[in-house]
């Protein structure tokens, strides 16, 4: 078992955290915060760290957390930007600020429709593929571009392919998409570029206000199903962890 | 005194959205912040209603599509300047107008602006996400043929007008106060200068969540790639086919450099009453 592997298992609340390097500002209501930028965990464990921190201020309405970033935007007439500059750097966010993530283990139908081709792009048989892709916990590094899509995290260097050169128009909900060394499933229909080697049967999304399953921090692994089970999982989804 | 009005979509025009205050706040979980793509138009049409600033109202843009009114009850047309007709019989915007019985509301392709907003007095029936009836989440249906909302109210509006009409078009050529984005250092000095000089028009796939501004002089070549990173209505993103001013439906996140943010990403709704093919430029202010 290589380094990187043991790595890529632990649970993200064990990795050391990185403080922001930049504070800039954007635009008359929010401030950026810029970690180094690289994907690594110990950078996505400091952004949920700074966010869980800096959204207790009662001036910031919103934080925003990415790969290696996090938005803040506050309420102008409560506090000034040097002033929630200050209170920023003054931060020490311990790692237990991190609290409140889940694990979700999602059943997916490896049949997608780019499957084969990503299989032989990557010159592995669709069995190791799919192996290799459900052996391990990813991190929800965010969630965004879509409402409840989750960018996981990192898959193996072994899978890492382009995105399709014409992305398609139309993905149907549930489909479950590598890109780079990013997986993710897509919550709901929307053009999409990534490549769909399978299809999750679990929603993603919800009525309510609770609507996403996925939120940044939390870890994902994948189980995969027949194509029999795959209908059945549709019919009685497993139930959501309650915040 | 009370009643409903109902109002039933037939052709929803160049694209027609329910819209409100939208969901502020629920980015981390990917969801857009939403709300008019004019806000001053929407606030308009709800105030001479007596409604709360960004009560429910339909957005239509480009023109404004085939719909029924039955009932009765109180409305307003605010926004682009599309001909709005009642049984052929052209009504005036900007004004609370009284309907009893069963209407054909019609319009034609916007001559000014590009987007018009319906405000009907009373209760929109619709369900609600996040405190928002707006589409891009569960259990909320897109306005299409067929669509239909029961709109109830228990006090009148009286007659208003509102003279404020020209001040929702936007001048020609129209420029955007914009101060430097994020990754505006990413740009060459030449390529700062040209983004600043260059006169671009709204492309033909703006939408809710971006104008996509072109220019045939323009090239946004060699740019790094990044790690997505939030944005925010009101930035604009630099993609090799040129930059997108990004609205209330945009993405909450982004790959492609922020150089430039409104200076007043509160204030869009001119730029988003600018019409496919006019021109819209940057104006770089310094705070």
């Amino acid at each position: 078992m290589s380094p990187l592997r043991v790595l890529v298992i632990l649970p993200p609340i064990l990795i050391p955290l990185r403080s922001p390097r930049y504070i800039l500002p954007y635009g008359p209501d929010a401030l950026l915060l810029n970690w180094e930028q690289r994907i690594d965990p110990a950078i996505s464990a400091g952004v949920h760290a700074w966010a869980a921190a800096i959204r207790r201020h009662p001036a910031v309405r919103e934080c925003v957390p990415a790969y290696a970033s996090l938005l803040i935007r506050f309420a102008a007439p409560l506090i000034t930007a040097y002033d929630l500059r200050e209170f920023i750097i003054g931060l020490r966010p311990e790692v237990n600020d991190r609290n409140g993530s889940f694990h979700h283990q999602l059943p997916v139908c490896y049949d997608g429709p780019d499957l084969q081709e990503a299989a032989t792009i990557l010159k592995l048989a669709p069995t190791d593929l799919i192996r290799l892709h459900s052996d391990r916990d990813y991190l929800v590094y965010q969630v965004g571009f879509r409402p409840g899509f989750g960018f996981l995290g990192e898959t193996t260097p072994v899978l890492e392919i382009p995105r399709r050169s014409t992305p398609r128009a139309h993905v149907p909900a549930g489909s479950v998409g590598i890109a780079g060394r990013q997986t993710g499933i897509y919550p709901s229909d929307s053009p999409g570029g990534w490549q769909l080697i399978g299809r999750c049967p679990s929603p993603l999304l919800r009525k309510g206000n609770q609507p996403a399953l996925l939120r940044a921090g939390d870890t994902v692994c994948f189980k995969p199903v027949s194509a029999a089970e795959f209908n059945d999982l549709l019919n009685s989804p497993t139930p959501w962890p309650e915040r | 005194m009370a009643g409903t009005l109902t109002l039933t979509c037939q052709k929803p025009g160049g694209g027609a959205y329910i819209v409100d205050g939208g969901r502020p706040g629920h980015r981390a979980i990917g969801v857009a912040s939403g709300g008019p793509a004019d806000g001053r138009a929407m606030v308009a049409a709800n105030r001479l209603l007596g409604r709360s600033p960004h009560a429910t109202c339909l957005e239509t843009t480009l023109t404004g599509g085939r719909w029924l009114l039955s009932g009765s009850g109180q409305f307003a047309l605010t926004g682009a300047d599309m001909n709005w007709q009642l049984n052929g019989r052209l009504l005036e915007t900007y004004s609370v107008l009284f309907h009893e019985g069963d209407g054909l509301l019609t319009s034609q392709p916007a001559r000014r602006g590009l987007r018009s907003y319906l405000a009907i007095n009373g209760h929109w029936q619709l369900p609600q996400a996040l405190g928002s009836a707006e589409t891009g989440l569960p259990g909320i249906r897109h306005v299409e043929a067929g669509w239909s909302v029961d709109i109830n109210w228990s006090k009148a509006s009286g007659y208003r007008t509102s003279l404020n009409i020209y001040k929702h078009l936007p001048e020609e050529p129209f420029s955007l106060p914009v101060v430097p984005g994020p990754e505006w250092d990413w740009l060459s000095g030449p390529q700062q200068k040209a983004l600043l000089s260059t006169h671009f028009t709204v492309g033909n796939r703006s939408n809710r969540q971006g104008i996509r501004l072109e220019s045939r002089d323009f090239r946004a070549e060699n740019l790094p790639s990044m790690i997505s990173s939030p944005v925010l209505p009101g930035t604009v993103q630099l993609t090799p086919a040129g930059p997108i001013l990004l609205g209330p439906d945009a993405q909450t996140v982004g790959g492609y450099p922020r150089v430039l943010l409104a200076a007043k990403p509160g204030k869009l709704g001119l730029a988003f009453q600018a019409g496919l093919g006019k021109p819209i430029r940057f104006s770089l202010i310094f705070q």
